[in-house]
């Protein structure tokens, strides 16, 4: 015969320590009653009741109270403030600081996980992506073939849509009037409009599927080149060739689009450019990007089983095997480990702000026990004391967030800059950032307060109001720990930082194989394309340029790649996926790059296959000792080996060197056409030489603009979004250990002030000022080599997992560890010594006087 | 002027009467007697409070008992001020009482 549990649970949390015990018994006697009147159930039903009807007298009684009591707190709060200025700055701006980076770095990740999640039908788009094998080796790539997004919509009614992009982005010149443009164009299916979100401003999508000379333009382009007039119905001539008409004017697409162009130009029109009417058809060529659109509700795993056989069926000796994966995923899965890596760092800044906070707080809440005796006394209960602490973290926490939000706006556009993503200030006051904002806010305060609430709270008025010892060594342990924890978590930050830094720079001095200096490029467009030979002669009359190559691709980024070679006693599981390069006979001298065996090509082969030279890393995997003679079969096209050149990246350079083929073909019968013309200039007079290459370019082909870029530059341009990154990475670290040498010095300063009496008797013994700044200093200097101890093999194991990722590694050695830890030392050492410097050069009849 | 609100009225009244034996039960008990009508314990409480506040009542701890799962009482007794209040707004109501003629009523 018992009331509820819960209900009286609930009972207790509402009524205050001196009445728990009348009231609850006026309950369980009113209880004791209805069950011998109504019985039990209907008794626990009454009690149950009776306390629901309780709460809001409850929550009036004590919101009445509060207010009486809230003033005072605040009050309290407030004195306390103005009264150590010094530490409540470095409190407050600490914190600030700390949710300040917080609150961007959030801005950034909720930026990139929101990147291309404006696609409306974004849960329902599939990219195709292509298992290869190369004999036992087995790669999945984004690419897919040209023909099996058109074959899967017909043969799966689950398919509703696809479309394909060609696989990279052409620079075409555009002409209106007589206006020129260089432009970037995309080919891609009409399609893109239906599975895509891609507004139109002007103009219908369903013209896109008219005829191959349409045109869509995004608004900054339309608005650009026409101006105010209305685009639709224009005509823009491309590349001084073919006439385009307007048929759109799409949304400026929005930063956060992995799919980026200016300008749409249908697909299909590069069976008539590349003269290969099967271009769009065939089940091999990798060069293009294929999404779905599937019916809501499809199995990912039974579709993907449905047609990994479907290339197969159709063209038998194929390597592919194609597969759906979500589009939302694609970016995600690319960028997670940033992602991770810049949450990690947020939290981490937060963190260390939040220990500084605690620290300072439970420092300095010695302070408090002799108010919170008095209190006590006059009557206040252990949870009204605990409350106001609580209160008094958050209302600290809130102000620091004030200051945070107002930093936030001011360093937007910084940051802005330094992300290169165009933060607008309504991303600040987005709801979900705010809320989750407002959440640390508080989740902060209580961590903070709950140190003091707790602990002071629980003294007993006596011994407090006696001036006993109050501020425990638990206390003081506990302070230790966490700064160990804080100089941990700066050092892990900055073994980090410096491996990343590293890690980049080994990939931008990397040898690639050629020299990438002065060396200038300029595209083959319009009549230069089939004057090649007698352009290179008229540029060379000039002494500034070295030597010109005509190429097909630029080393930067060479795309074009195939497997199915056959070779003389090939192993059949061997089935490498070889990229190849176009060259002239004047390559090696041009880019520098060496020979290792063989010979180079000869202007006029007089051969009669199409000779090639490979890279090293090829001719490791055909594994004859001498490859140089041997012939090379894919298909139907059959080549010789003539050379071998040493390996030479022509991806980024964290990928691994693959095998490569170097071919020679001015006829073009085998492979494509040149597209670029690279020069080694001589160094000297370098401005007058590119005016000599502009007069002679333009004079080939009048009417194009003369436009030119230098290799080392465009190299560079590859490692601009790891750069800008890494400068976030470093910029945050740097505001990480700041943050924790402000609250270190808050604690020294602490520390100091605590001993002050202990020092001015050691002066007046005879200690001498370095014996006392050692003294100070050295405890300090202890803890923080312990954080090293800690961070250290957190760090290598965190970094070794991050390098993973690289075909070509720093090393993670003892030299950076070393740096991380003597610089740790070092900056808290600077810290402290500013402190201890000043308490040791006190005077001591200062600090004794009141004795 | 003391002003007593309705339910202060009554409660104050019914500590009165219940002398030496006015708590948080027997209160309600009487109430419930008086006036047929059950308050639930948080409607008593508010006034009580309020009553002894203002003085009028005279909180003490009384014996506890088994029904209450041991838990002493806590016990109220009038004190010179409720009576006054009392007397004072029986005076009142008479005054304006005594000026309505019974057949205004109906």
């Amino acid at each position: 015969m018992k009331p509820p549990r819960l209900a009286k649970f609930l009972l207790k949390q509402c009524l205050w320590e001196g009445e728990v015990s009348e009231k609850l018994g006026d309950f369980e006697e009113g209880f004791y009653y209805k069950c011998q009147e109504k019985g039990l159930n209907a008794a626990r039903l009454w009690y149950s009741l009776q306390v629901l009807k309780y709460i809001p007298t409850f929550l009036k009684n004590t919101i009445y109270w509060s207010f009486a009591m809230l003033k005072n707190y605040i009050k309290i709060a407030m004195r306390n403030i103005l009264r150590h200025k010094g530490y409540s700055f470095i409190n407050i701006t600490g914190l600030a600081l700390g949710m300040a980076c917080c609150i961007l770095i959030l801005l950034w990740v909720k930026d990139e996980v929101g990147t291309n999640m404006f696609h409306e039908k974004i849960d329902s788009i599939y990219q195709v992506r292509t298992i290869q094998h190369y004999g036992s080796d087995v790669q999945t790539g984004s690419g897919s073939v040209p023909i099996l997004g058109p074959t899967l919509r017909e043969e799966y009614p689950e398919v509703l849509n696809a479309a394909r992009y060609e696989n990279g982005q052409g620079q075409n010149l555009l002409e209106y009037g007589n206006k020129q443009f260089r432009e970037t164009c995309q080919k891609a299916d009409p399609e893109i409009f239906e599975v895509f979100t891609f507004p139109f401003l002007l103009g219908d999508p369903k013209d896109t599927f008219d005829d191959p000379y349409v045109m869509v333009l995004s608004q900054t382009t339309a608005e650009r080149i026409f101006g105010s007039e209305i685009p639709i119905g224009k005509i823009l001539t491309l590349d001084r060739n073919e006439d385009f008409r307007i048929v759109g004017v799409i949304e400026d697409i929005p930063h956060n689009s992995t799919h980026r162009f200016d300008i749409w130009i249908p697909l299909q029109l590069s069976t008539k450019w590349y003269n290969r009417p099967n271009y769009l058809s065939t089940w091999y060529n990798m060069g293009f990007r294929t999404y779905l659109e599937m019916a809501p509700g499809i199995d990912v795993e039974v579709f993907n089983e449905k047609i990994f056989n479907r290339i197969r069926q159709s063209h038998p000796e194929t390597i592919l095997e194609p597969l759906i994966y979500p589009f939302s995923q694609v970016y995600l899965d690319y960028r997670m480990d940033n992602i991770r890596i810049f949450s990690v760092i947020a939290f981490v800044i937060l963190f260390i702000a939040c220990i500084n906070f605690m620290n300072l707080s439970t420092a300095r809440s010695a302070h408090r026990a002799r108010e919170v005796g008095l209190r006590k006394v006059v009557g206040a209960h252990r949870r009204q004391v605990i409350h106001q602490f609580f209160g008094e973290s958050v209302l600290f926490t809130c102000l620091s967030l004030l200051i945070a939000l107002g930093a936030v706006l001011l360093l937007l556009p910084a940051f802005r800059s330094l992300t290169a993503k165009p933060f607008a200030l309504s991303q600040v006051l987005d709801p979900t950032v705010l809320l989750g904002v407002v959440a640390v806010t508080f989740v902060t305060g209580f961590l903070a307060g709950s140190y003091p609430a707790l602990f002071l709270s629980g003294f007993r008025p006596i011994t407090v109001l006696k001036g006993s010892i109050v501020a425990g060594k638990r206390g003081s342990m506990f302070r230790k720990a966490l700064v160990v924890l804080q100089f941990a978590l700066s050092i892990m930050l900055i073994i980090g930082t410096v491996v990343i830094l590293n890690q980049v720079s080994l990939m931008k001095n990397k040898n690639l194989g050629f020299d990438k200096e002065r060396v200038l490029s300029v595209r083959l467009e319009g009549d230069l394309i089939n004057s090649v030979e007698a352009v290179k002669v008229e540029l060379l009359r000039n002494s500034g340029i070295q030597s010109i190559s005509a190429t097909s691709h630029s080393p930067t980024g060479v795309y074009n790649n195939g497997d199915g070679w056959d070779w003389e006693g090939r192993d059949p599981n061997v089935n490498p996926l070889v990229t190849y390069f176009g060259v002239d006979p004047d390559f090696r001298e041009t880019f520098k790059m060496e020979l290792v065996e063989g010979e180079s090509f000869r202007p006029t082969t007089g051969h009669t296959m199409t000779s090639v030279i490979i890279n090293e890393r090829f001719a490791e995997i055909m594994g004859h000792p001498n490859v140089v003679g041997k012939r090379l079969s894919g298909g139907d096209t059959h080549l010789q080996i003539i050379g071998v050149v040493k390996d030479f990246h022509f991806a980024p350079v964290h990928r691994e060197i693959g095998p490569a083929i170097v071919y020679f073909d001015p006829t073009y019968k085998t492979f494509q056409r040149y597209r670029y013309l690279f020069m080694r200039l001589n160094p000297g007079n370098i401005p007058a030489t590119i005016s000599h290459i502009e007069k002679t370019i333009k004079s080939f082909n009048p009417g194009f603009p003369f436009e030119y870029q230098f290799l080392d530059e465009s190299y560079d341009r590859l490692y601009r979004g790891i750069e800008r990154e890494m400068a976030i990475v470093r910029t945050f670290t740097a505001l990480a250990i700041l943050i924790s040498c402000l609250g270190l010095f808050g604690l020294a300063a602490y520390t100091a002030e605590r001993r002050t009496k202990e020092i001015g008797i050691r002066k007046v013994m005879g200690a001498s000022v370095s014996g006392i700044v050692v003294l100070l200093s050295k405890e300090y200097a202890k803890w923080v080599l312990v954080a090293n101890v800690l961070a250290w093999p957190a760090s290598y194991f965190l970094m070794k997992g991050w390098l993973q990722k690289y075909a070509y590694r720093t090393s993670l050695g003892i030299p950076v560890f070393l740096l991380a830890a003597a610089s740790a030392v070092l900056i808290a050492q600077l810290t402290v010594s500013f402190q201890a410097i000043k308490a040791a050069r006190s005077n001591p009849s200062d600090s004794l006087r009141y004795e | 002027m003391k002003m007593l609100s309705r339910a202060e009225e009554i409660i104050l009244l019914a500590i009165l009467q219940l002398g030496d034996n006015a708590y948080g039960i027997s209160i309600r008990d009487f109430i419930r007697e008086a006036t047929g009508s059950e308050w639930s314990l948080a409607q008593i409480y508010d006034p009580l409070n309020r009553l002894t506040h203002k003085g009028y009542a005279h909180k003490a701890k009384g014996s506890p008992s088994a029904e209450r799962g041991g838990r002493h009482k806590c016990l109220y007794t009038i004190t010179k001020e409720g009576k006054e209040a009392l007397q004072e707004i029986r005076q009142m109501q008479d005054s304006i009482w005594n000026d309505v003629p019974d057949k205004a009523l109906g």
